[in-house]
């Protein structure tokens, strides 16, 4: 076979081109930690690459919603903790009240108490979260839900609710929006239920109505008795709420756990599709290293074969 | 009667320093492109009777010829026509391909930073922070479907550019080729035919390939030694004298864009459709490229921009925003139209700007026929009838469509594009972070109501692209796959077509190509003859000295 002067130089120089590419194509791949640097190179995992990227976002965003809605359902929780310990003391305060040796000015001082634990409980009520929106509102979360209206000594009369009835909820997955947050409505009875600051209201006004004959202390005992009733079932109305974010933190565990999980599973999976096998790589860069120092020492002593050299 | 020895050796000198001669042209072009190798025909001189025998009467140079295979040469042009293909296509794919799946640059983390954003607001509908977020992240968005559309669209320019130039390549080579066709034909010249004017043919040989990386030809020779040019569909380039010129045209498919022709006689022109020109040199790869690779990625952009801005839009205007207002649209979209693909009337064409259910926003492209009996839709490249129509204004899948100016006739076909543009307008015509209806309409029950932006989130899951089949992610993967399938293809091809084009030069090169080692042999070979024959010289020289002698003696 003949081989013409400009061939040799021709194709000797295009062999370095595409030696110089592969190298420079497995540098490439090792200082991104890529296998594929672009989506040609393997159009299918690209493809998948792409969407598990994407599932991954999702995923770091499903995880911060859980912790949000974690932060949520424990203060939640816990303003229904005080809630419940209130309740508590206050059922105490009404038991003690029974006393018949008790006096009048004794039944003031007993509502005067009772009225001190309303407030507390109205504020834990108007709870509000570490950005400051109201936790027991519904959705209208940024206007205090309960509001008391007060006579002329500054004591309670009236507690309306203005929030919504509705419980927020927020996405923490794919497939899941969860409840975090109770509308007050539900907890303290403002819309059916049993209306826990209307029961304390009325426990503390029979109380402060003077009793003198009989009747009047029948009428006291039988409004004691209805207000302990109904002090009973606001705490179960309290304790079902409180049960259901103890579920709902514990839902949350659950999902952060599968979160985590998939988490790492779409971190292998990316690995599997995406990055560089760097033993096989650094195995190839000498590989390509060693093909085209060969091909530059075969070319530098092959051009300088020359009949001419020997015309000299 | 002169010394036949003298004359033989002056007939070898002659020939050994033609031989030199054409040994030092050899060397002198070896890296001359399109060179051919050339050698002396040396001939024996016819003998003379004398004396009763046939005698030998040196040598004579017949012609110089070239070293040269037409078969060889004919198939490094048809290679490079294929291989410049390949190459010029990977070259204008290659940008748009890194482009789309760069885990930066690509439209899948601004689609996915936006839905981040809607959940984080889902979480504090009433902060401010959290809906400036969703805004500067919708923006982001929108900007990046502009910067997508205007990659494409400098792609389509620079693919324009590559057509015209092309273009005058290929009309620039014709007409010097006429020029040359005429010289190598010229009698007055020289002898004609394939064997003359060694270097005219070679320049003619170096412009066929230059046209061949250009678009694919073949090329007949004629009989006066002209060579004739066709393009691969038979459509003539060069008959003997004349070029015929190669032009940009109005496409007649769609004269909204061009396509390349050719003067076929006075005052017509034969376009070409990109199918004729696959395999075709730069300008066959240009045109496949543009119309498309470039045109099915534009067009799926815009679907994908069309479907997410129509269903935000619908869902944004469920809600209702902070200051108790209801939702107005989230994005803008781009401007639909119809292009007569045959036929001459114009049809305007109506999309709703908010798609009219979940999933169902009609992004096109759509063929609209007219048949005798009325108007046929159909999902652009398909055969299922999606919606018919006695007459003009149709309305089906929320597209309205009318007659714009002139009569639609039986055969007349359209291409309904309700999504063109979108990725270039894209816009968030929302300024005012208070004006994001994270709440469900239609009235406002409180700023914490986070309804309309849990379920706004959730739009990036639901199945709403492709006619309801794939999410907008699912939808905006399949169309970088599909991109990066064609690539990968072209570059597979392109790969086996240089393999092609290198071997073809090989064999070409083996034949025609320059030796230097050869010539060095023929240079010591030419000069010993040269010598010799000068050796021959003085004897005939000597011999007459000697028969002078005697003469004086």
């Amino acid at each position: 076979m003949r081989t013409s002067h400009a061939q040799f130089f021709e194709s000797s120089s295009a062999n370095f081109a595409l030696n110089q590419a592969r190298l420079q194509r497995v540098v490439d791949q090792i200082s991104s930690g890529k296998r594929m640097l672009t989506a040609s190179d393997d159009p299918v995992a690209s493809t998948h690459v792409l969407l598990s990227e994407r599932a991954k976002a999702m995923n770091t965003q499903y995880q911060r919603n859980a912790e949000f809605a974690r932060d949520q359902l424990t203060q939640g929780e816990s303003a229904l903790g005080d809630v419940t310990s209130t309740l508590q003391s206050a059922r105490e305060l009404l038991l003690s009240a029974g006393n018949s040796s008790l006096s009048n000015a004794d039944r003031r001082t007993i509502a005067r108490e009772l009225r001190g634990q309303m407030e507390h409980m109205l504020g834990l009520a108007n709870s509000r979260d570490g950005s400051g929106n109201y936790l027991f509102a519904g959705y209208r979360d940024d206007a205090q839900p309960f509001v008391p209206t007060r006579d002329a000594n500054g004591d309670i009369t009236t507690v309306g609710y203005v929030g919504t009835q509705d419980a927020v909820q927020y996405e923490v997955s794919d497939t899941r929006d969860m409840s975090v947050r109770t509308p007050g409505s539900t907890v303290f009875g403002a819309a059916g239920g049993t209306d826990v600051f209307q029961m304390m209201l009325d426990a503390a006004v029979a109380l402060e109505t003077p009793v003198s004959t009989d009747a009047d202390r029948l009428t006291m005992k039988n409004a004691l008795a209805d207000a302990t009733n109904r002090l009973d079932s606001s705490l179960d109305q309290v304790l079902t709420a409180r049960t259901a974010m103890g579920a709902g933190l514990q839902e949350l565990d659950g999902w952060t756990a599968t979160l985590e999980l998939e988490a790492v599973q779409q971190d292998r999976r990316l690995s599997e599709l995406r990055d560089l096998d760097y033993a096989q790589a650094a195995t190839e860069l000498s590989q390509q290293q060693t093909a085209l120092e060969a091909a530059q020492s075969v070319f530098a002593r092959v051009s300088q074969l020359s009949l001419f050299d020997m015309l000299r | 009667m002169a010394n036949p020895v003298y004359s033989i050796g002056l007939s070898a000198l002659h020939t050994a320093r033609a031989s030199l001669q054409t040994t030092s042209n050899n060397v002198a072009n070896a890296n001359t492109p399109g060179y051919t190798r050339q050698r002396v025909e040396l001939v024996a001189n016819p003998g003379q009777y004398i004396g009763g025998m046939w005698m030998g009467a040196g040598v004579s140079a017949e012609q110089v010829t070239r070293s040269y295979d037409s078969y060889l040469e004919s198939n490094v042009r048809s290679t490079s026509a294929r291989s410049s293909y390949y190459a010029s296509m990977n070259e204008q794919m290659a940008p748009l391909d890194q482009m789309l799946s760069d885990s930066e640059a690509g439209l899948a983390p601004f689609m996915e930073r936006f839905q981040s954003a809607l959940s984080d607001l889902a979480q504090r509908p009433s902060d401010t922070a959290a809906r400036q977020l969703v805004l500067a992240n919708a923006r982001g968005l929108a900007e990046r479907f502009n910067g997508v559309a205007a990659q494409i669209d400098s792609a389509r320019s620079d693919a324009e550019g590559r057509l015209n130039d092309s273009v005058n390549a290929i009309n620039q080579a014709t007409t010097q080729l006429v020029e040359l066709n005429r010289q190598i034909t010229d009698q007055s010249f020289g002898p004609t035919g394939v064997v003359a004017k060694n270097d005219l043919l070679d320049q003619r040989d170096n412009l066929l390939r230059g046209i061949s990386e250009q678009v694919g030809i073949n090329v007949v020779m004629q009989d006066d030694g002209s060579a004739n040019v066709f393009m691969s569909n038979g459509q003539a380039l060069v008959v003997g004298h004349q070029a015929f010129k190669v032009s940009v045209v109005p496409s007649t498919a769609n004269p909204d864009v061009t396509t390349v022709g050719v003067e076929a006689g006075p005052g017509r022109t034969v376009s070409f459709r990109p199918q004729d020109l696959v395999g075709s040199g730069e300008l066959g790869a240009t045109l496949n490229f543009r119309d498309n690779a470039l045109n099915d990625l534009d067009e799926r952009i815009d679907a994908l921009a069309a479907t997410l801005a129509a269903e935000f839009n619908r869902q944004h205007q469920q809600g209702v925003d902070l200051t108790g207002t209801a939702g107005t649209e989230l994005f803008s979209l781009g401007a639909p139209r119809a292009i007569t693909t045959s036929g001459t009337a114009r049809l305007s064409v109506t999309v709703p700007t908010s798609s009219p259910a979940a999933g169902s926003f009609p992004a096109g492209p759509y063929d609209l026929s007219a048949t005798a009996a009325g108007f046929e839709l159909r999902a652009a490249g398909d055969s299922a009838l999606l919606a018919s129509s006695a007459v003009l204004p149709m309305n089906a899948l929320g597209v309205t469509i009318d007659i714009d100016s002139g009569t639609v006739a039986s055969g007349d076909t359209f291409r309904i594009e309700t999504s063109a543009g979108a990725a270039a307008a894209m816009r968030v015509q929302i300024a005012d972070p208070r004006r994001l209806a994270a709440a469900q309409g239609p009235t406002l029950t409180g700023a914490g109501d986070n309804r309309n932006a849990l379920t706004m989130s959730g739009l990036m899951r639901d199945k709403l692209a492709e006619a309801g089949t794939a999410t907008l992610q699912q939808s905006y993967a399949g169309l970088v796959g599909s991109f990066a399938t064609q690539v990968a293809e072209v570059k597979t091809v392109g790969r086996a077509q240089d393999a092609l084009f290198t071997q073809a030069k090989a064999a070409q090169q083996e034949v025609s190509g320059v030796n230097l080692e050869e010539e060095a042999a023929n240079l010591i070979r030419f000069q010993q003859a040269f010598q010799a024959a000068s050796q021959v010289m003085k004897t005939a020289g000597s011999l007459f000295d000697e028969v002078l002698a005697i003469a004086r003696g």
